[in-house]
């Protein structure tokens, strides 16, 4: 079976590859609200004052890894599964020998994965444009705690987006999930602002949220602000959650599979 | 003259009959823009709880500014938006061939007889905000000041409007250019940014004249500020009429090389 996904991930990339310039162009789209944010923290900076307890070369490089890491942890609803379930499509993998969860992770990391290559070229010559250091200010420590939180988040974000886009089960159209989402996400998951200099009450919503740990924490971990036993019950919360979505999305699958008409 | 506003009344009065046919969608729209207008708001509140007059300006300017693009970018998708974002489709497909036969004037057919009554709402979300603002901050305006706003907000709205057909005029040439278009119009999300950060004089010039960015948020809040002096009209008219020729001219000649049916 291992073959079979193997297989996948090759036919996968070699499709996103076609589309490179395409992914360039997209993550540049990213890009450019962000130097709006560099642009006016710099301001901020320039004129004596400083956001939270935010060094001027830490912000940059948490506004940088949290533009990254959002586009690889992202969460929404995936188009290819609302289709499936819409226009029939699922019959075709459900008489299959595979698991449709994980045929689905795999195209979906792989094509992650090529976008995030091109990311980082762009997202490293932004951050030489802005903090003028060629080498990140990244400690090996940081890369490790990131690359263990990345091996729980890149499966949460997953089951999240899984999970949301098998809502096409109960409804006619779930794209208003996905426009709210791209509306909501950006400024709850710490992307357009660290969490931290939030309102106390309303900060201690947010960063208990799923979308806390899929940009801000790993955001803040790159930046380099946590020591083991903070990382340890870091990961603890994590996998509670992915527990809890594994769960639900596994109860929303099976009743989701009874009502399933296979028509289009 | 009539013959046009007929066409106009009736094409529209069809598509608010398709609108009130999936009213679940457009209020989850409607609502869609308003949070997304509250969180652009809360963004200036947040930063300005942290560092104040860190920020340059005061806040209720910053919140004029945010407020001044979603204005420009609403009237522009009222009254042009739909028919603009449609001309890849047109030339994409050769729907266009359906246009060029009706005895109108192409360029009233293609970007000006659609209207968006989506952003009708909007508007009038937009109008109410306003008013907060204004009496919440105690702005103080005189008749004279709404006046050169407005003014100021419909040359934005014309830049933008001419920007956007510019950039949508590659379709001619590229057939799938979604990617490009995204990235030239999101350098107008620059524009809720106030003009001081961008301290490099060539950046400012090329955020004025080339893609004017600064133009659509930070000239209308100068104005209601009454920071305006005469050039900054004279610069807004010259833009204004700058891209509106380029838009034109680019038009005609796109239309030279369309060469129907899914070209």
């Amino acid at each position: 079976m291992s073959s079979y996904y193997i297989g996948l991930g090759k036919q996968t990339l070699k499709q996103a590859m076609v589309y490179r310039t395409n992914f360039i162009l997209s993550f540049l789209v990213i890009l450019i609200p962000l130097t709006g944010e560099l642009l006016l923290a710099k301001f901020v900076y320039a004129n004596g004052y400083q956001i939270g307890t935010w060094q001027l070369n830490n912000l940059i490089l948490y506004y940088i890894s949290a533009t990254v890491v959002s586009e690889f942890f992202a969460i929404g609803t995936w188009w290819d599964i609302g289709n499936d379930i819409k226009y029939g499509g699922l019959n075709y993998h459900l008489i299959r020998p595979y698991s449709y969860f994980w045929h689905n992770f795999v195209s979906y990391y792989v094509l992650k994965l090529v976008y995030i290559v091109f990311a980082i070229i762009v997202a490293y010559i932004a951050m030489v444009i802005f903090s003028g250091n060629f080498i990140p200010n990244i400690y090996p420590l940081s890369l490790l705690q990131f690359a263990i939180l990345a091996l729980i988040a890149a499966p949460l974000a997953f089951l999240i987006t899984f999970f949301l886009s098998i809502l096409a089960f109960f409804f006619t159209d779930i794209d208003f999930i996905s426009k709210m989402l791209g509306i909501l996400l950006p400024f709850i998951s710490g992307n357009i602002l660290p969490l931290d200099i939030f309102p106390a009450t309303i900060q201690k919503v947010l960063i208990k949220l799923p979308s806390a740990y899929l940009v801000y924490y790993p955001s803040c971990i790159l930046v380099g602000n946590y020591d083991w036993k903070e990382f340890f019950s870091l990961i603890i919360e994590v996998l509670l959650w992915l527990i809890f979505f594994w769960i639900l999305t596994s109860i929303l699958w099976f009743r989701g599979r009874k009502i399933y008409e296979a028509i289009g | 003259m009539k013959d046009y506003l007929q066409y106009y009344i009736k094409s529209n009065i069809l598509i608010i009959k398709r609108k009130a046919y999936f009213s679940k969608s457009f209020i989850m729209e409607i609502c869609a823009d308003i949070i997304n207008i509250i969180f652009a708001l809360l963004f200036y509140q947040i930063l300005y709880l942290n560092v104040g007059k860190g920020l340059g300006i005061p806040i209720s300017d910053l919140f004029i500014l945010v407020l001044s693009v979603k204005l420009t970018g609403d009237l522009y998708n009222l009254f042009f938006g739909a028919g603009v974002q449609s001309l890849p489709y047109h030339i994409q497909y050769g729907t266009l061939d359906g246009l060029l036969i009706k005895p109108f004037n192409i360029f009233f057919l293609m970007y000006l007889s659609k209207l968006n009554w989506k952003c009708l709402a909007n508007l009038i979300i937009d109008i109410f905000l306003f008013i907060i603002l204004i009496s919440r901050y105690e702005i103080a305006v005189s008749l004279v000041s709404v006046l050169s706003y407005m003014a100021m907000i419909c040359f934005t709205t014309l830049i933008f409007t001419a920007f956007n057909i510019l950039i949508y005029l590659g379709s001619i040439i590229f057939v799938r250019l979604d990617a490009f278009i995204s990235l030239l119009s999101s350098f107008f999300t620059l524009s809720t940014f106030p003009a001081a950060i961008f301290r490099n004089s060539f950046l400012k010039w090329v955020f004025i004249y080339l893609i004017p960015v600064i133009v659509i948020g930070n000239f209308p809040l100068m104005v209601i500020r009454r920071e305006q002096k005469g050039s900054l009209f004279v610069i807004a008219l010259t833009i204004t009429l700058l891209f509106s020729l380029l838009a034109y001219w680019g038009t005609m000649s796109m239309l030279k090389h369309y060469k129907s049916a899914s070209s």
